[in-house]
């Protein structure tokens, strides 16, 4: 499904392991909005796996980047993991790549 | 091995049709940039043709060519990145250029030696130092440019702000800025495919996106749109085509397209536009290109200039809002796009050039050969075709008739379409004569301006390629010895500039060129005294005017005090006469003293394959140019005994026998037969109107014209013959010389 909470394996440092959903689109955001915001509040930091997205528009283009400036304003950490080609593709097109802290570790 | 060298030797011919169209292309560019100098369009075009003609010449290994258009191109560049100005020295300088890069490219594919010779050599050398000057000026000017533009910056005077206003900026791409309504997700939109349909009509250079709308997670909408984009892009296409990206969101975005090279002003206004605050706006033109640090910091100064000024004027109105957006135009407003500057610049002669530079583009060289026997191959389709229906009429079987109609119907579709194919647009031909005529007007201290009328005209390849000397020569005619010298003008109550107008139209199966100008016109005094003087005619001869004027045709005629080097060498005049004759061709000349003298060719539209009219003349069949043909009358016994001359509807018009200008006694046979009368075929060439009185009328027919033998090719009448379906030979007949016999 959508924004999923991994195992908490890297609870002790306050990382939330976030998996993201296949559908990036306007279709879901109005859900992946209210699970993101669940876990907002909880933790520091954030890594958000985005291997599974399949599809994303500019709406979910824009959830990211408002994630990415709400933990910048608030003194959290943002990172992305495992971009996906359709992911990696969009940035591309809105050349937006470093907006975002990217990985690929685990 | 001999392969390789056909291969090298059909590469070659391609370079030199391809350079040759580039290097007139340059030239037709530079006059054109001659009344417009600061178009970069045509200034970029420029730059290409003669980079292109750089790299092709590169590949085949034509060192002169290269290291010549090296320099050439380098200067260009720099006129392109308004590193250099054009004037008027530095343009004589670049056609000379075009010219001596002409004559390598020349040299190269038609001289086995591979040295060029000294003159050229020397031209060359010339030529580069002339051009390295320009180069090495460039450095200080710049230089000079620079403290130039900063002193202007800080200084405060409305004239100083009004040259910052025009001058232009170093981007040399689109620049594309786009604000989405919140709701245009929410309509079914994706932004991001306009920005990826961008990239088919151009290459986006760089994409910034704006964020700083973008609300925190708490306060976002997740169905509505935040982002702004500023978006640098290079193309070809216009701004029409741009901004149709956007066509299906242009009520749901706020979109601003800045031109290439926009002005200061421009951007002054553009910025502010946009709803973010002008410094950070700045801020983020600058990271995409399409401003430079210190531009940014001008259209900063320019703009706080201006609003300064602004407020001194309204203060006493006290409208204090004017200082945040000074410069915000209504129609900016309005539309969100500032279309007025485009219009300005792009004028109806661009916009021609653009659209004929677009056909350019979809063409296909074709060898001509293969092209003429396409057409001989058509020809024998036509008569074998012809010969197909009039067998399938024997048959007197309905249904094979109505197939081979339709087959007849299909051939002669594929006969146009054929001959089409060799149809070209005299325009490019006439636009040779503009670089003549600038330059004779120059050598001979006199002011003219050439008018082109009808360039789109076509006419048949063959025809246009013969008929550019015989204009050159009656144009350089008229510049030389028609055209009065510019006092001359003034003391005689006309402009100091001449016209000379070139013209092309079509007029019933014929093209007519017209070549006229304002000038001296023709002085019978002098042309009779002169042919007397010749011997070509005798003292007391009584000649018509038209028959005075056509004295200038005669051979070894010339009337100019002084032979100067662009005509006057007595051998011009009636050598147009003979190479128009020779395209079957008719030439005419009408003056008027003091006003003007206008040359008027006549040309057959096409020498391969006409609509022909056949007729019966006792046995023989005739074949009259359908273009030609009126009308169809029958010949009232009544009128004959008149003479040769019948009533036209209340109009005189001679007519001729076909049977006794071609002595055919079978005629006279058919007459005597009971109840037999005569047709006339109405004919006109040149607004005369001729009867052709034949025995029959046949109708229709298509006719490929085969030339006639040696023998025959002096018989007057006659323009050529056609086999008919039948397998018998029918003669076409030639109308213009027939019409000249009938009066």
């Amino acid at each position: 499904m959508s924004f999923t909470k991994r195992k908490d394996i890297k609870k002790d440092i306050g990382c939330c392991l976030l998996d993201a959903s296949p559908d990036m689109t306007i279709y879901s955001a109005e859900k992946n909005l209210i699970e993101i915001k669940e876990f907002y509040s909880e933790f520091d930091s954030f890594e958000i796996n985005m291997s599974a997205v399949e599809e994303i528009d500019i709406s979910g283009v824009q959830l990211l980047l408002a994630i990415n400036k709400s933990t910048a304003q608030d003194g959290k950490k943002l990172v992305l993991s495992k971009v996906s080609t359709s992911v990696v593709e969009v940035m591309d097109v809105l050349n937006i790549r470093s907006h975002f802290n990217w990985t690929n570790q685990e | 091995m001999s392969d390789e060298k056909e291969h090298l030797a059909e590469g070659q011919k391609i370079f030199e049709e391809e350079s040759r169209d580039l290097l007139q292309q340059a030239e037709s560019i530079l006059l054109m940039l001659e009344d417009d100098i600061g178009n970069d369009e045509l200034i970029n075009d420029l730059f290409r043709a003669i980079h292109t003609i750089k790299g092709s010449a590169g590949i085949f290994g034509f060192e002169d060519v290269v290291s010549f258009t090296h320099v050439a191109e380098s200067v260009m560049g720099q006129i392109r990145d308004k590193e250099l100005t054009l004037n008027e020295d530095l343009m004589n300088l670049l056609l000379d250029s075009i010219d001596q890069t002409s004559k390598l490219v020349t040299h190269e594919l038609n001289n086995a030696e591979p040295l060029i010779s000294d003159s050229l050599r020397e031209t060359g050398e010339g030529l580069l130092k002339r051009l390295q000057q320009y180069l090495d000026s460039n450095i200080l000017t710049t230089s000079n440019i620079l403290t130039k533009s900063k002193s202007e910056t800080f200084s405060e005077t409305e004239a100083q702000l009004e040259s910052i206003e025009s001058e232009s900026l170093s981007n040399k791409y689109w620049h594309i800025s786009v604000r989405f309504n919140r709701n245009v997700i929410a309509n079914g939109m994706d932004p991001l495919s306009f920005f990826r349909y961008l990239n088919t009509i151009g290459h986006v250079i760089s994409m910034t996106t704006l964020t700083s709308d973008l609300p925190l997670l708490q306060d976002i909408n997740p169905e509505e749109s935040y982002l702004g984009f500023e978006i640098n892009l290079d193309t070809q296409e216009s701004k029409d085509v741009i901004s149709d990206v956007f066509e299906f969101v242009k009520d749901d975005c706020q979109l601003h397209i800045l031109p290439p090279r926009s002005k200061l002003s421009d951007y002054t206004r553009f910025i502010n536009a946009l709803p973010e605050e002008n410094m950070l706006i700045g801020e983020i033109l600058v990271v995409s290109g399409a401003l430079t640090k210190n531009e940014l910091s001008e259209v900063l100064d320019y703009q706080r200039a201006h609003a300064a000024t602004e407020i001194r004027r309204d203060e006493n109105n006290n409208f204090i809002e004017t200082i945040t957006k000074p410069e915000l135009s209504p129609e900016m407003v309005e539309n969100g796009i500032a279309d007025t500057h485009i219009v300005d610049v792009a004028n109806k002669k661009q916009e021609k050039v653009k659209k004929s530079k677009k056909i350019e583009q979809q063409f296909v060289r074709v060898n001509a050969e293969k092209l003429g026997d396409l057409i001989n191959l058509v020809g024998e389709l036509v008569i074998t075709s012809a010969h197909t229906e009039l067998k399938a009429k024997e048959t007197e079987q309905v249904e094979l008739f109505e197939t081979v109609e339709n087959l007849t119907r299909l051939v002669e579709e594929i006969r146009d379409s054929t001959l089409n194919l060799r149809m070209v647009q005299i325009g490019d031909t006439f636009n040779r004569f503009t670089r003549v005529v600038r330059d004779t007007s120059k050598d001979l201290g006199k002011k003219i301006e050439l008018k082109i009328l009808g360039g789109d005209t076509e006419l048949d390849k063959t025809v246009v390629e013969k008929i550019s000397d015989p204009i050159m020569h009656l144009i350089r005619n008229s510049l030389d010895h028609g055209i009065e010298t510019p006092n001359v003008r003034i003391a005689n109550g006309k402009s100091e500039t001449a016209i000379v107008n070139l013209e092309a139209y079509h007029d019933s199966g014929s093209i007519v060129i017209k070549i006229s100008d304002d000038g001296a016109g023709l002085n019978p005094d002098i042309l009779t005294a002169k042919a007397i003087e010749k011997g070509i005619i005798s003292a007391h001869q009584q000649l018509t005017l038209p028959e005075i004027h056509r004295l200038i045709f005669a051979p070894g005629f010339s009337t100019a005090k002084e032979v100067t080097n662009i005509s006057g060498r007595g051998v011009g005049m009636d050598v147009v006469n003979r190479n128009i004759d020779a395209l079957h061709g008719q030439i005419s000349v009408n003056s008027e003293l003091g006003v003007g003298t206008s040359f008027i060719i006549r040309l057959p539209l096409t020498l391969a394959i006409i609509d022909g009219f056949q007729v019966l003349v006792g046995e023989s069949a005739y074949v009259i140019p359908l273009d030609l043909v009126e009308e169809c009358i029958e010949l009232d016994e009544q009128q004959t005994k008149k003479g040769e001359y019948i009533d036209l509807r209340g109009e005189v018009m001679p007519y001729l026998h076909l049977s006794s200008i071609f002595n055919d006694d079978d005629s006279s046979n058919i007459k005597k037969k009971e109840g037999h009368r005569d047709n006339i075929v109405v004919v006109k060439y040149a607004g005369q109107k001729v009867g052709l009185v034949v025995d029959e009328l046949l109708g229709e027919y298509q006719t490929v014209i085969k030339p006639l033998g040696k023998v025959f090719q002096n018989l007057k009448g006659i323009s050529g013959a056609t086999i008919l379906g039948s397998g018998e030979v029918a003669i076409i007949i030639d109308v213009p010389s027939l019409v000249g016999r009938a009066f």
